[in-house]
């Protein structure tokens, strides 16, 4: 009799994925029992489920390893809570873009694009007779829940060493915002109070600092912070949709170029994972 | 190579899909023909009509406000458009009143020449000059066959009498008040006298886009004493929370013979009244099934198909790539109330205010008309661009004035055509385009009914913000069957606010509606209950009376209107209350 085995990575439990899962399931919860949200939590298993579906099917295509789709899980909790869909069929080309971007974008091996800011920004751009990012207005906008996101953040920068990257992000901001304020029409406070609002701290502190699409050296990671921020101001300057996240992908851009071409290795490697062995008959 | 075959596969992937999405779900609208098959004929008349009317709103201007408001006037000054469709000299054709907030401005009451024109006297009743009129109501609240007005303003609301030909204030509501476009009529006691619900709208901002809190208040109850006094109510209806109520709509939700309460709710969920056995009123919890859109705008309520509970329509925002979800048509399954608007395609019409239900081809299936367009202006610079500039911050934030961005001449989802949704059973389709309904492309708000030739061909007219007011002659030859009913409430109140009506038809199929002219945005529509027969001859009528009497009418004439009167009827059965 013939035996089949599959040998599966998952993540261990130091890993800091574990930790940005439970995060985000905090604020999953937050927003859900809140009555303005709207979706609830068959929704975020319906985009759950396309999320890791095409994490598991697109990394044994590309890699040829079953790889438990934690990545899958993680992207759907940060798309589910910033993005509103007109119809959950409109998840598929979501999540889609979310684990392809991960699965064909790549340079060197590693992605380039942080998939949840790549989903979310490609789709409310492309699709936007389905897609809007309102669903982010719908259970933010208290100090007291961004404070709590900011500390969230905070402990997850650190666990995965990129705290200079949001340093670099929120200095540069307040620095360039002000100067902004005297060419347009925006109140001077509007740039500050932007930054301070959970949208932006959940970018900041999770999207960001993604180790596999953003620098690890000190040096790298201020800029690459200081980059995305003056674009993000900019790009807010005139107007653009999402500037925070699409200044994220530009960033993401720019430094897997940067990568490319540089001498300089950087290394992502923060995951902690385990192979598992499973004998199904 | 890997690298770029990847990107192929990946951008091939996606463009399928949207495809596949684009003919799923944004057909192309069909052209010409194969669009409705019946030609719809509503024209523009008011020149004709002899009707001149161009709403004035600046009442908010720039030297009473503090300098952190002056920028955003133009959201200040953007929703009072209103227009009352009524029987003022009880001649048994319909007449308007328009009423316009601006201190020199003059509002307008048009009487009904019988030929399709009408003529301007507000001045002869003494209505031209009000106190910063925003919207009225005629009801006979002494039931002694006149109308009184309800009229609210930027002030406290007021009621007006007709002493000697012209109209008086005899009642002013106490404070505290404020500005109110949210009103309905109806008799929730069913003692015989009309009540009113009402609820503010406020000029203060918003502290949040879904879950504000910091309206001006809760829905209220004023109970009609006797000879035209009310008095607030909080014995049947008590709501402490502060919300920003655009309308009220009244229908039997559950279908047990009640008068339940929608209010369609800005910047946060609707609330929902169900009325309880003893008249009261509890707030329905947790009853919408996904609720995602919160900016209701306008209440209004039929049955869409012969189905058993009453369908309601909410008007709400629709601008792609921000507010995705539009209008919504809630149906009660037994349970829950759930949404299919998208189904029946009357989800997408723009930024929508007033909504009314109508046969307007008397086919016998409800046609929807909604009005829509928030500010128009020519720059051509889009408030939609300005708006992400502030609202992704703190509530605090959101509420002051000074955080806002400057109009600057800016449009907010402007220059948009209203909608006419033909009723073709399954679903509906929007024909505003193919038969050049508002080709001026006004900022409507207000929308009613109205059946100026007595003939069964019901027009509309729509109140556009600080634009000049649009009437739509019906002018379909359809040549359907359909019956008009003016009821007259003798135990009920006179204007018998809250009857229900099915018709029977020959064909065995049975019509429902009810009566509640006030459903809708700012609006009082035709007080007659219109029915489009298709085909089918009528065989009865059978009206439910306020008060309880069931009664059956035969030998009504077909293709005119009939007066019913309570009592008179062939009674079928009293219901208890």
């Amino acid at each position: 009799m013939k035996h089949y085995r599959i040998d599966l990575t998952i993540p261990k439990l130091g890993d800091p994925r574990i930790l940005f899962l439970i995060f985000t399931m905090v604020f999953l919860f937050l927003g859900l029992r809140l009555p303005s949200f709207g979706g609830n939590f068959f929704d975020y298993c319906m985009l759950a489920g396309c999320c890791m579906i095409f994490d598991f099917i697109l990394r044994k295509m590309i890699t040829g390893e079953w790889v438990f789709p934690l990545s899958g899980l993680t992207t759907a909790f940060g798309i589910f809570i910033v993005c509103d869909v007109i119809d959950n069929i409109y998840y598929l080309p979501i999540a889609f873009l979310a684990m392809g971007s991960k699965a064909f974008l790549q340079i060197q091996g590693r992605h380039i694009f942080n998939p949840g800011a790549f989903a979310i920004v490609i789709s409310n751009l492309g699709l936007v007779h389905a897609v809007s990012p309102e669903a982010i207005l719908r259970w933010t906008g208290d100090l007291k829940l961004s404070l709590f996101i900011f500390l969230c953040g905070l402990f997850l920068a650190i666990k995965v060493r990129r705290w200079a990257v949001v340093l670099a992000f929120y200095g540069v901001s307040i620095l360039v915002s002000p100067t902004l304020s005297l060419f347009s029409p925006i109140p001077p406070l509007s740039y500050v109070h932007n930054l301070m609002w959970e949208g932006i701290v959940i970018m900041a502190f999770f999207m960001l600092t993604d180790p596999k699409t953003s620098p690890s050296h000190m040096k790298n990671q201020l800029l690459y912070g200081g980059f995305i921020a003056i674009l993000a101001q900019y790009l807010r300057f005139l107007e653009f949709r999402l500037p925070e996240h699409t200044a994220l992908l530009v960033g993401c851009l720019v430094y897997a170029i940067f990568r490319k071409y540089s001498l300089e290795k950087d290394s992502a490697e923060v995951w902690k994972i385990k192979e598992v062995h499973i004998e199904l008959f | 190579m890997k690298f770029q075959k990847s990107l192929l596969y990946f951008f091939c992937a996606f463009v399928g899909f949207l495809l596949f999405a684009k003919g799923q779900y944004f057909p192309l609208a069909p052209q010409g023909d194969s669009l409705f098959k019946q030609k719809i004929v509503l024209n523009e008349r008011s020149e004709k009509a002899n009707i001149h009317f161009t709403h004035k709103n600046d009442f908010f201007l720039s030297e009473r406000f503090i300098e952190a408001s002056k920028k955003i006037l133009p959201f200040y000054n953007s929703i009072s458009a209103s227009v009352s469709v009524v029987d003022i000299n009880n001649d048994g054709w319909q007449d308007f009143f328009v009423p316009s907030p601006s201190p020199n401005s003059k509002s307008h009451l048009y009487i009904n020449q019988k030929d399709g024109t009408f003529v301007e006297k507000a001045v002869e009743y003494g209505l031209a000059q009000l106190s910063s009129p925003v919207r009225a109501g005629f009801f006979d609240c002494d039931n002694d066959g006149t109308q009184e007005i309800l009229l609210t303003s930027y002030k406290c609301p007021s009621l007006y009498q007709n002493r000697g030909g012209k109209y008086q204030r005899i009642f002013k509501f106490p404070e505290p008040c404020t500005f109110a476009m949210g009103f309905n009529i109806l008799d929730y006691d069913k003692d015989g006298l009309l009540d009113i619900a009402i609820a503010p709208f406020s000029r203060t901002l918003p502290n949040s886009w879904h879950s504000a809190s910091n309206g001006p208040g809760g829905l209220m109850l004023y109970k009609n004493m006797g000879h035209c006094k009310f008095e607030a109510d909080t014995n049947h209806l008590r709501e402490p929370a502060k919300h920003y109520t655009h309308a009220i709509g009244v229908a039997d939700l559950r279908n047990l013979n009640r008068q339940d309460l929608w209010a369609a709710t800005d910047f946060n969920r609707d609330r929902i009244f169900f009325q309880n056995e003893d008249g009261g009123y509890s707030q329905a919890q947790e009853v919408l099934k996904k609720p995602k859109a919160h900016n209701g705008m306008s209440v209004s309520a039929a049955y869409v198909t012969n189905q058993k509970y009453p369908s309601i329509y909410i008007s709400q925002v629709y601008e792609p790539g921000y507010s995705i979800f539009g209008n919504q048509l809630w149906t009660f399954d037994g349970q829950q109330f759930v949404d299919s608007a998208k189904e029946r395609k009357i989800n997408n019409c723009g930024w929508s205010w007033g909504s009314k239900f109508s046969d307007i081809n008397n086919d016998g299936l409800v046609d929807l008309v909604v009005a829509n367009g928030f500010i128009s202006t020519t720059t051509g610079i889009n408030y939609w661009d300005k708006i992400g500039r502030f609202i992704f911050a703190s509530k605090r934030y959101l509420n002051n004035p000074w955080n806002w961005m400057s109009f600057e001449g800016a449009s907010w989802s402007g220059h948009q055509r209203d909608c006419i949704f033909m009723n073709q059973g399954a679903d509906f389709v929007n024909i505003a385009e193919q038969i050049h309904f508002d080709e001026d492309l006004r900022d409507g708000r207000g929308l009613a009914t109205i059946d100026t030739l007595n003939n069964g061909k019901v027009g509309f007219i729509v109140a556009n913000q600080r634009q000049k007011l649009s009437y739509y002659q019906n002018e379909t030859e359809s040549g359907n069957n359909w019956i008009g009913l003016k009821l007259i409430g003798t135990t009920s109140n006179r204007d018998a606010i809250g009857a229900s009506v099915e018709a029977e038809l020959s064909n065995g199929e049975r019509k429902k509606y009810s009566h509640y002219p006030f459903n809708g945005y700012s609006a009082q529509s035709d007080s007659r209950i219109h029915i489009g027969l298709g085909k089918n001859n009528l065989k009865s009528i059978r009206v439910k009376w306020p008060h309880g009497l069931n009664e059956l009418y035969t030998h009504l004439k077909m293709n005119q209107y009939n007066t019913l009167i309570e009592s008179k009827g062939k009674l079928i059965e009293t219901l208890s209350y």
